[in-house]
């Protein structure tokens, strides 16, 4: 054996015992009929019925909306964050490192009591929340891109004349397409995915969201096998949002910065 | 690299920018700020402003003996799971960055996939199978699942932690005749303590913060925390939710600054 | 193209004076360096012309203008930097044209010019290119091209060569001197290396530590440096002390070796290295240790000179500076 493989095998037991094949079997379960044998029924019952197709739509149009919201807020956010000073800088990750030190359920609960329950229980509530959730994350991504970018570079731009909305169209906004992407892409499959924020604060919302869906399947209505259908068919669409969104950040202008980690 | 400066800009676009961070930076805290200035109020209700301060509320949830055990659930299944995870990530990590065989990548990717996919779709998929192979009991479900989702992040603090590690000085033990259990425990684990720490802490607050893989094998009486207040959320809530909440944020924040100071302190792994 | 004039320019930094110039004048046309070693307040005077650097004090005045308090996009400038600083994600062809808009180039025109340039820099059929294609000297020519595309007022240059192998320096300022006297641009150039500032400039400022030491031709600072700072500086000098303790500063080449005859105290030749292009021969005389270099090997009766041989030193009076 090559050296160091046998290293693996506990890891990997564990991984394949407790992970692996649990999700093969969720795929399995999915295609499984009653009576044991193969069939695509599960998947045809989810995409003929409107309620379930539209609940996919619904979570996926969600998702791009607090996106969009999302990198749009974030954005300028994070150009401060790269412009401030070390001292300025350490105070301010303190304050988007949030997520890391108040759970998911606190912040819902925070919103709960700052929101009029008109707004709350409702689509309007989701995305707030949803926004709030994802900021830290897109910000840090976006921040974590414009440190690639030479200050060289907006220098250079300033001595051929740019204004600075010039230097920012034209030389910040292409260089930290990278960080758009990766943090679009990252907060896209978390909003696809978020359970706690549509159950808590999507009210008569709640149940055309597919994570929501997915738990009233497997725990209410019992249908394991449509559940299992569901489960495969988020997995998926977050499959493909992540492999469109690598493949968006190889193709760009700015690509090259990672392709050949070219440091002018 | 020198730090980009705001030259050039005029002062009303500086006002602007200040005006909106500042925005920013309070929506970001606003609802967790709100959480624990209420969970000091006096009065009987999360009404906001409150009317005046007092820890009756904190003192009550010594009576709420779910709150209690489910700190108590949720710690136990954190430590059990992260000290399992940090375990299977020592060789795990020794593999990856030390080790030559094909496919490395491929299963570097695939070890750390739990923290790619979706928490529902793990949950589901553990709750399924875990009811095939006839595991009831929500305790054991509950930890194997944490072990599974800590390993990603455990494996990331050690291999961060190896890669640091002059790979050198694991040479010059070998050629000082050492087998490669003795360079193991005399060489590298020394030097792997900060990794190791990382990893049990990142693990610890990954497993007590996890809600969503964890909603689907939650039972009886093993309910972590956060699902314990994600439960009340859903029915009725009084101030003693805010009181365990700031209960539970100042916890994680403790142990994150405990992280962020022996990551620090010790962090010169090659001597 | 404008003269650059600046006046009372000062910075300090936690306390510690980086920058005190009380008055310079760079001529319309001229290529001035600004010449010393590290932390001497050469880059931090170029920054300051540009606009990058901001001064605690002083004003800096363009072609007339007084531009102390203009952003650095509005003074018509053109800089070269350090590492180039190409846009990554721009072709050479956009890079070079990217000053343009700005300038006021009519869109029909921006082809034309950005071709002449390219051409200008010896480089005509890279437009298409990206920067990480080019290696290093190439990706100086086309920082240069960008920042004469649209002819500045003042060029200003740091360090520009100082990224570059040996040889490819040789051959770039070459291609330096070609461009400033064709385009007739003012030319601002930092470096630490003196030979660079010597073989490039109609006028050279020493700096040290903030503060101007002395400006003056090429000439005049190699044959009459204005102190030891700049004579030990620019080029090898030998520093003697006389008995009055003065010191005098007399370069290598001036000095001449002859067999030791009747001299009370005559020097012994204690290191002879070839240069390749010269002879050096350090000799330890009265207590002091002199650099003498010829073209061409001391030769006493036939046999040439080493280590141990006995020797007289010999220098015109004329060629020596000597400080108080």
């Amino acid at each position: 054996m090559k050296r160091g493989a046998l290293l693996l095998a506990a890891p990997m037991s564990v991984a394949v015992v407790f992970f692996f094949t649990p999700l093969l079997l969720l795929a399995y379960r999915s295609l499984a009929a009653p009576t044991g044998a193969l069939t695509l029924d599960h998947y045809a019952r989810f995409f003929a019925d409107g309620y379930y197709l539209g609940g996919l739509g619904v979570t996926m149009g969600t998702a791009l909306l607090v996106t969009l919201i999302t990198l749009t807020c974030a954005y300028p956010v994070a150009l401060s964050y790269w412009r401030a000073s070390p001292r300025l800088k350490s105070l301010l990750i303190v304050l988007l490192l949030s997520p890391f030190y108040a759970n998911i359920v606190v912040k819902v609960f925070g919103w709960m009591l700052i929101l009029p329950s008109s707004w709350l229980n409702g689509y309007l509530g989701v995305l707030i929340v949803s926004v709030h959730r994802d900021l830290p994350f897109m910000v840090l991504l976006l921040a974590s891109a414009m440190t690639r970018i030479d200050p060289d570079w907006i220098e250079s731009a300033q001595t051929c004349g740019a204004t600075p909305a010039r230097v920012l169209r034209t030389i910040i906004w292409p260089l930290s397409i990278p960080g758009v992407v990766s943090g679009s892409t990252l907060v896209f499959s978390l909003t696809m995915a978020a359970y706690v924020v549509p159950a808590i604060v999507g009210g008569p919302w709640r149940g055309r969201f597919l994570p929501v869906s997915l738990y009233q399947q497997m725990t209410i209505a019992q249908d394991w096998a449509f559940g299992a259908a569901i489960g495969v068919i988020l997995l998926v669409a977050s499959l493909i949002t992540i492999a469109a969104g690598n493949w968006l950040i190889k193709h760009s202008k700015a690509g090259v910065l990672v392709r050949e980690g070219f440091d002018a | 690299m020198r730090n980009p400066t705001s030259r050039g800009r005029s002062v009303e676009a500086g006002l602007v920018s200040t005006v909106y961070n500042v925005l920013a930076y309070a929506f970001l805290l606003a609802p967790i700020l709100v959480v624990i200035a209420l969970s000091f109020t006096s009065g009987n209700t999360l009404a906001f402003p409150p009317p005046g301060l007092s820890l009756r509320w904190f003192r009550y949830l010594a009576d709420r003996s779910e709150f209690i055990s489910s700190a108590l659930v949720g710690g136990q299944i954190a430590i059990i799971a992260s000290v399992t995870a940090a375990a299977l990530s020592i060789p795990a990590a020794l593999a990856l960055t030390r080790g030559q065989f094909r496919f490395k990548t491929a299963i570097e990717g695939l070890l750390m996939s739990p923290a790619i996919l979706p928490g529902i779709i793990t949950g589901v998929a553990l709750l399924q199978y875990f009811t095939m192979i006839g595991l009831v009991r929500s305790f054991p479900r509950l930890v194997i699942a944490h072990v599974i989702i800590c390993l990603p992040y455990a494996m990331r603090s050690m291999t961060a932690c190896l890669r640091g590690i002059d790979p050198d000085l694991e040479e010059a033990s070998r050629t000082l005749g050492a087998s490669p259990w003795r360079t193991f425990r005399r060489v590298l684990l020394p030097l792997l303590k900060p990794g190791v720490i990382a990893a049990l802490i990142f693990s610890f607050v990954t497993s007590f913060d996890n809600v969503v893989v964890s909603i689907y094998l939650v039972g009886g009486d093993t309910v972590t925390l956060p699902i314990r207040i994600f439960t009340y959320l859903e029915w009725q809530f009084d101030p003693s939710i805010a009181a365990i909440s700031t209960i539970f944020v100042a916890v994680t924040t403790i142990v994150i600054i405990v992280v962020e100071r022996v990551t620090g302190i010790t962090a010169e792994p090659s001597a | 193209m404008a003269a650059v004039r600046i006046e009372g320019l000062s910075k300090s930094f936690n306390g510690h004076t980086v920058l005190d110039i009380e008055a310079l004048d760079i001529q319309n046309g001229e290529f001035f360096a600004l010449l010393g070693p590290s932390g001497c307040g050469k880059t931090t005077t170029l920054r300051s012309i540009a606009g990058l650097a901001e001064p605690d004090r002083g004003r800096i005045v363009i072609g007339g203008h007084d531009v102390t308090t203009v952003p650095t996009a509005a003074r018509n400038l053109g800089m070269v930097f350090q590492r180039y600083a190409l846009f990554p994600h721009l072709t050479v062809a956009e890079n070079i044209g990217y000053g343009l808009t700005e300038h006021k180039v009519a869109p029909s025109e921006r082809d034309a010019r950005v071709a002449d340039t390219l051409a200008l820099v010896g480089l005509p059929d890279f437009g298409a290119r990206y920067p990480h294609q080019l290696s290093g000297g190439e990706q100086q020519r086309i920082a240069l091209a960008r920042a004469i595309v649209y002819r500045p007022d003042v060029l200003l240059l740091d360090e520009p060569l100082s990224n570059l192998d040996a040889k490819l320096r040789v051959t770039m300022r070459a291609e330096l001197k070609r461009l400033h006297w064709s385009l007739a641009l003012t030319t601002v150039f930092v470096t630490h290396d003196q030979q660079e500032a010597l073989a490039l400039s109609d006028r050279i400022a020493v700096m040290r530590d903030g503060k101007i030491e002395q400006i003056g031709t090429p000439s005049q600072i190699y044959e009459q440096p204005a102190s030891i700072y700049v004579a030990d500086f620019v080029g090898a000098t030998n520093l003697l002390r006389d008995d009055g303790g003065r010191t005098i500063a007399i370069k290598p080449e001036r000095v001449r070796l002859a067999a030791a005859s009747g001299v009370d105290e005559p020097g012994v030749i204690v290191g002879v290295s070839y240069l390749g292009s010269a002879y050096s021969y350090l000799i330890s005389v009265r207590g002091q240790q002199i650099e003498a270099r010829t073209a061409q090997p001391v030769m006493f009766g036939g046999r040439a000179a080493t280590s141990g041989d006995t020797v007289t030193v010999i220098f015109d009076p004329r060629d020596a500076r000597v400080f108080p």
